[in-house]
């Protein structure tokens, strides 16, 4: 298969990534080109996957055999939440500030 | 005393002990070497001097632990680094990104709690790929990481601030992460011996996630014994960590206090008592086309030398390994662009100014801050999780995943007959110069081929140097995959390689820094 420009915008949406922040006209055209024919040469690298026969083969999402069992429900209090919203770029009374929405 | 920097830690460790030098000298050594070295290395972000300085007082005012209390602080005084995504509380976590450039982390990662208790006094954090993303440390918002033994070349990656900072002798040890060979590929590349421990016996609590089924913490050193000392502070469970593998779930998790004797017994006794019985595979798949004829020679040349002293050699197929690179590529970075959603703008890190509406700041936040080769791996993985892909991309990779577990299963069941552990090179190439492959993102992710497979299946693996290539008198790493849990195993052998194997020497590019002075 092959990555359309299309499809790298579209992809782009998902991921909420601007390929082209900074640019505009022919330099994010070309950028986005660009971007295209390299993903379109990784993915058709990936194809080699389709040769594999993997029918019945469960698949492992994780090295780990077993699921982490449940532990006790218990409540601790490491840090404040100071401590922990002082890393925010904006805040406001112990509430992360963004813009508005509605 | 200036030159205590170039001592193993080993040694510093027994010598801070008996009071012959003490933690601030040691501290004072690495820092003028770090002053010399710095401008032209680059492995540092950080440098933490006046703390590290200050803490060196405090310990040395206390003295040395008692006899009997010594087993609980076996780094006590050692000058050490972490690379730049592992938390150290109050001081700056970059990621090497520009949108983590000023977060201050407020806890301790689990393994630096560890090292701290364990005595370990912290002078850097050191320089990587931006969020571990890369092979060479060239995708950093800090710059290249320039190679110790040729700085025109680059020292792997992605902890290849690291390896580069160990070998120049700024630190007697750090901590790496290890997606892909990250650990193992720097430590192969720069002639320093380099730690993946199995999936699930190092907490990443505190170190930020790339690929969550993927990710371990490791030691650089500057030798096998060095490298099990760190290994034994950091290893064990974690209930902080949901993948740490809790040893009364996994019986074969064996205890990692067996691993420095184990190193010290493949160091003492003659090799040959060592190698007894001890079956060793050559992967074919790993050894085959691709790899540059210096690499091969000389990573082939401690294998002869094993089976001299009496090991057996096997050879072994692990017929899936050809689709390992586009199944790691496929799975790692979707989690990658996973566990990355969470870098928003709201909660820490970089906030673009003035967004038009929510929306605008998710995408002007993340597109600002993020570099060329994260965004990629952004796009890579989110492609792959797309409607329309999942199953013929992301779930078909899965499924090859397990296949070659099986492969592992089998060349390592020793109940069939199965080898001890399989030796292969870590990296096709000795370190390339710097720009090389820079507009080349599929190459570049071809050069982990020899890494990968070993994150993917979860095993371990330990990288030491097997010499230097003919060519270009570079150092070749050698890459020691064993069985799960059993990293002890895999010293202890790593040790006797270490033996056998001629000393590659110090690094001669950055000696007239110190000259100089």
């Amino acid at each position: 298969m092959s990555v359309s420009k299309e499809r790298v915008l579209y992809t782009s949406r998902l991921g909420r990534l601007n390929l082209t922040e900074g640019l505009d006209g022919a330099e994010a055209d070309a950028k986005l080109e660009e971007f295209a024919r390299r993903m379109d040469e990784i993915v058709g690298y990936m194809d080699i996957l389709q040769e594999a026969d993997t029918t019945g083969i469960e698949p492992m999402f994780s090295p780990m055999s077993l699921a982490a069992p449940p532990r006790p429900d218990e409540v601790l209090q490491e840090y404040g939440r100071e401590e922990v919203m002082a890393g925010a770029p904006e805040q406001s009374d112990g509430f992360f500030v963004v813009p508005r929405v509605l | 005393m200036s030159d205590l920097y170039r001592m193993s830690l080993a040694a510093l460790v027994k010598g801070l002990k008996n009071k012959e030098y003490s933690v601030t000298e040691a501290v004072k050594s690495c820092l003028a070497r770090i002053e010399a070295t710095e401008p032209r290395l680059n492995a540092c972000i950080s440098v933490l001097g006046e703390q590290a300085l200050a803490r060196a007082a405090e310990m040395d005012a206390q003295g040395p632990p008692a006899a009997n209390a010594a087993e609980a602080a076996p780094l006590w005084g050692v000058p050490m680094g972490l690379k730049d995504i592992i938390s150290l509380k109050g001081c700056r976590n970059t990621c090497a990104s520009r949108f983590m450039e000023d977060f201050v982390p407020f806890y301790d990662a689990e393994v630096t709690a560890r090292l701290k208790k364990a005595g370990a006094v912290f002078l850097v954090k050191n320089n990587l790929d931006e969020f571990a993303m890369g092979s060479t440390t060239e995708n950093s918002c800090f710059g290249r990481v320039g190679n110790p033994w040729d700085l025109g070349r680059v020292s792997g990656g992605s902890s290849g601030g690291s390896a580069a900072s160990v070998v120049a002798g700024q630190v007697f040890a750090s901590l790496g992460t290890d997606t892909g060979g990250s650990i193992r590929q720097p430590a192969a590349m720069t002639g320093c011996v380099g730690l993946k421990p199995t999936y699930g016996r190092v907490s990443r609590y505190g170190v930020v996630a790339f690929g969550s089924s993927f990710d371990q913490v490791g030691p650089l050193a500057r030798n096998v014994e060095d490298c099990a000392r760190v290994f034994e502070v950091i290893a064990g469970p974690d209930h902080k960590d949901a993948a740490s593998a809790r040893t009364d779930l996994y019986p074969d998790n064996l205890p990692e206090q067996d691993c420095l004797d184990k190193t010290l017994e493949g160091k003492g006794k003659e090799p040959g008592d060592v190698l007894k019985g001890v079956r060793i595979g050559v992967p074919e798949e790993f050894w085959g086309a691709g790899l540059d004829a210096e690499v091969e020679g000389c990573a082939m040349s401690p294998l002869k030398k094993l089976e001299e002293h009496g090991a057996t050699l096997l050879p072994v197929s692990l017929p899936s390994q050809k689709y390992a690179l586009a199944v790691y590529y496929i799975m790692s970075s979707a989690e990658a662009s996973t566990n990355l959603a969470r870098f928003d703008g709201v909660r820490y890190g970089r906030r673009a100014r003035q967004p038009k509406d929510l929306l605008d700041l998710y995408y002007s936040s993340r597109s600002q801050g993020f570099g060329e080769e994260v965004q990629r791996r952004i796009m890579l993985g989110t492609f792959a999780l797309s409607a329309g892909y999942y199953d013929a991309y992301y779930r078909k990779a899965a499924q090859i995943r397990r296949l070659l577990r099986n492969d592992f299963d089998r060349a390592l069941d020793l109940a069939s007959g199965g080898c001890h552990v399989l030796l292969a090179p870590a990296s096709p190439k000795t370190a390339w110069t710097a720009g090389l492959y820079e507009a080349d993102p599929l190459t570049t992710y071809k050069m982990d081929l020899l890494t990968i497979t070993l994150n993917l299946v979860g095993l371990p693996g330990l990288c030491l140097p097997a010499g230097l290539g003919k060519e270009t008198k570079m150092p070749v790493g050698l890459q020691i995959m064993g069985r799960p849990f059993d990293e002890a195993a895999m010293l202890r052998l790593g040790a006797v390689i270490e033996r056998l194997t001629p000393d590659i020497g110090l690094p001669g590019a950055l000696d007239g820094a110190l000259d100089e002075r």
